[in-house]
């Protein structure tokens, strides 16, 4: 760290925002809503700054510069500068807000982006793969449930949270792979849903138990997973894929039949096609599906048959 | 409902200020981007398959390929794909920023994952300069329907009743896909009334537009196929043409969809290529119901052809 770099650590545990996320030591200008504290040794060096600075862009979504810094533009948001990427990764994000970040509304909406887009492009840029993913542990275990936004994937996570399992993760699971296997890491306890899942849990949406939500305009909030935080990487051991249909039917998908459907998965895979790191979306699939057993999970997209889907989830998990 | 009486389908466009293009000299154009528009229910899956049937040498469309050869243009799926953002954790303006930012890169050729190679987009919205910023300079083919046969048509789609149809393309401010307690499949579509729908694009789009009537595309497909090919800068041989006419005939449509099923039609729908026809509105309305339309979108109607003015 330079000498500007070591104040602005310093400011920042001072102000007590000093979190974990993915494992890393996080020292952050913005107030990280619902991410854990740092809990690991005091003299370790933080991984990743996060401050506040001009980011200009050209338009909403993803732009490459010029030196290897990903500049992202959320429509009412905010922009988020990633990076330059420095060897092993972004070692700094800038955030550049259109909310107020001292409350806690504009903090925890430019907190939720930040835990999904930014952090998938850190992903990338850190050779760990970001998935489509809510992550639950059940039994030990890590469970990616995985699907594109609206296909349920946060509500089947809740409902397994609402059971007693941790949520590790909620868009993107972040994957590391290891010569034996793929690691889960724990990002936030938090799960984004939409209201009709908290209404069909008999939960008031915004009140209590019920979360908050996370913008104006979007019926989606906030939620606390539920019993227990799973604080370190867990062994990835299984992967549900959603879809819609009769059921609950639970059926294995084949290594090869599973990497396009992953890939199709992979958040902010144009990041991928960045300078930095070209063709390894496909590579990492290809390394989850040969190491990771992956399931299709059939049920009704409604909440009617959710206490047989968890079930029928469990079992496999635990069999 | 003699006061509306259906004209000959060779009745020209009358009042049409949008420019038809002729193909240049050393070939047709080819526009980077082509909006496919149409209201609902006019025939603009139909204009997708005969695109991709002249693109692909006459083939028979693959209905399970067209959502990714010419994708719809307010697909949720898609716009996430191409864009990489949640659309679920945007509001409704600023998912309307993010898909003309979409259109803007596809036009550019900066376009990625799904989208690369992509050069038909379909459209329902009503035309907008800030969803379809003129910049971008694309083309479009607007395919219009005698609006007395959209109605039974867009009924069933929707399931909704042929008077509440009806009502809908009288609405100026109707949505498509507005939000609900969970996101449709679209990211949501202005698509305003039946008349506002036909002369936002064209009279408000300023990019080269073919105009296309559906009736004249059943009536005479040589002639409006070699149009759609000519302006698409597709080109085709007399052979080609004829293939993919046949192949996109509406009875090979519908045992196609039969066959492998399409994943565009409405949970609602038994199927989403019904009858194909023209004029059978004269069965389906009863005459006050066809004099309702008649009444609402004379002028354009007129316009077009459809009535007398």
């Amino acid at each position: 760290m330079n000498r500007q770099d070591t104040a602005g650590w310093d400011t920042a545990v001072q102000a007590g925002r000093d979190y974990e996320v993915c494992g890393w030591r996080v020292a952050s200008a913005l107030a990280l809503m619902d991410v854990p504290g740092w809990a690991g040794a005091t003299d370790a060096a933080p991984e990743l700054r996060v401050r506040f600075g001009p980011v200009p862009v050209d338009g909403p979504g993803l732009q490459a510069m010029p030196d290897g810094a990903v500049h992202l533009s959320v429509p009412g948001v905010g922009r988020y500068q990633i990076g330059p990427y420095q060897g092993n990764g972004g070692q700094s994000i800038t955030v550049d807000p259109d909310v107020d970040p001292q409350t806690e509304g504009g903090a925890a909406v430019l907190t939720a982006f930040l835990l999904g887009l930014v952090l998938s492009v850190l992903c990338h840029q850190r050779g760990l793969l970001p998935l489509r993913a809510a992550v639950v542990q059940i039994a030990g275990r890590a469970v990616a449930i995985v699907g594109p936004t609206g296909w349920g994937k946060s509500a089947l996570a809740f409902a397994l949270a609402r059971r007693g399992h941790a949520v590790m993760a909620d868009t993107p699971a972040v994957l590391r792979g290891q010569p034996d296997g793929v690691e889960a890491l724990p990002v936030t306890p938090c799960l984004t849903v939409w209201a009709d899942t908290l209404r069909a849990f008999g939960l008031t949406p915004g009140e209590g138990d019920g979360g908050y939500r996370l913008r104006e305009g979007v019926e989606r909030f906030r939620v606390r997973g539920g019993a227990g935080e799973a604080a370190s990487a867990c062994p990835l051991h299984t992967i549900l894929l959603l879809r819609a249909g009769e059921g609950p039917v639970i059926e294995r998908i084949s290594p090869p039949a599973a990497v396009p459907l992953l890939v199709g998965q992979v958040m902010m895979a144009e990041a991928a096609g960045l300078p930095f790191q070209p063709g390894r979306v496909l590579a990492a699939s290809t390394g989850v599906a040969a190491r990771v057993p992956v399931w299709r999970v059939r049920r009704p997209l409604d909440f009617a048959r959710m206490a047989d889907v968890v079930r029928v989830v469990e079992d496999r998990v635990t069999a | 409902m003699t006061d509306c009486p259906f004209p000959p389908v060779s009745a020209r466009l009358s009042g049409q200020t949008t420019e038809e293009k002729a193909p240049e000299a050393d070939g047709p154009r080819r526009w980077p981007l082509v909006w496919v528009v149409s209201y609902p229910k006019s025939g603009n899956t139909w204009l997708r398959c005969l695109l991709d049937s002249l693109e692909r040498g006459g083939a028979a469309p693959d209905l399970a390929a067209l959502f990714h050869r010419i994708p719809w243009s307010a697909d949720r799926q898609w716009l996430e794909t191409v864009t990489g953002m949640p659309l679920a954790d945007l509001a409704g303006p600023e998912r309307q920023s993010l898909r003309a930012e979409a259109y803007r890169r596809l036009a550019a050729g900066r376009a990625v994952g799904a989208a690369r190679g992509v050069r038909f987009l379909k459209v329902h919205d009503r035309f907008d300069p800030a969803l379809f910023p003129p910049e971008i300079q694309a083309a479009a083919v607007y395919i219009v329907r005698d609006p007395r046969d959209v109605a039974p048509s867009m009924a069933d789609h929707l399931g909704i009743s042929l008077d509440q149809a009806i009502a809908r393309m009288g609405d100026v401010t109707d949505w498509l896909g507005a939000d609900g307690p969970r996101p449709s499949r679209g990211a949501g579509e202005w698509l305003g009334g039946w008349s506002d729908h036909v002369t936002s694009w064209l009279d408000g789009f300023s990019g080269p537009c073919l105009v296309m009537r559906y009736e004249d595309l059943l009536a005479d497909p040589q002639r409006e196929v070699g149009r759609l090919a000519a302006f698409a800068g597709l080109a085709v041989s007399d052979d080609v043409l004829r293939a993919a006419i046949s192949a996109c005939g509406f009875e090979r449509l519908q045992s196609e969809e039969q066959r492998s099923g399409f994943a565009e039609k409405s949970e609602r729908q038994n199927r989403f290529f019904r009858r194909g026809k023209a004029g059978a509105w004269s069965g389906d309305l009863t005459p006050e119901q066809g004099a309702a339309l008649c009444d609402r979108h004379r002028g354009v109607m007129s316009r077009l052809g459809y009535i007398s003015p």
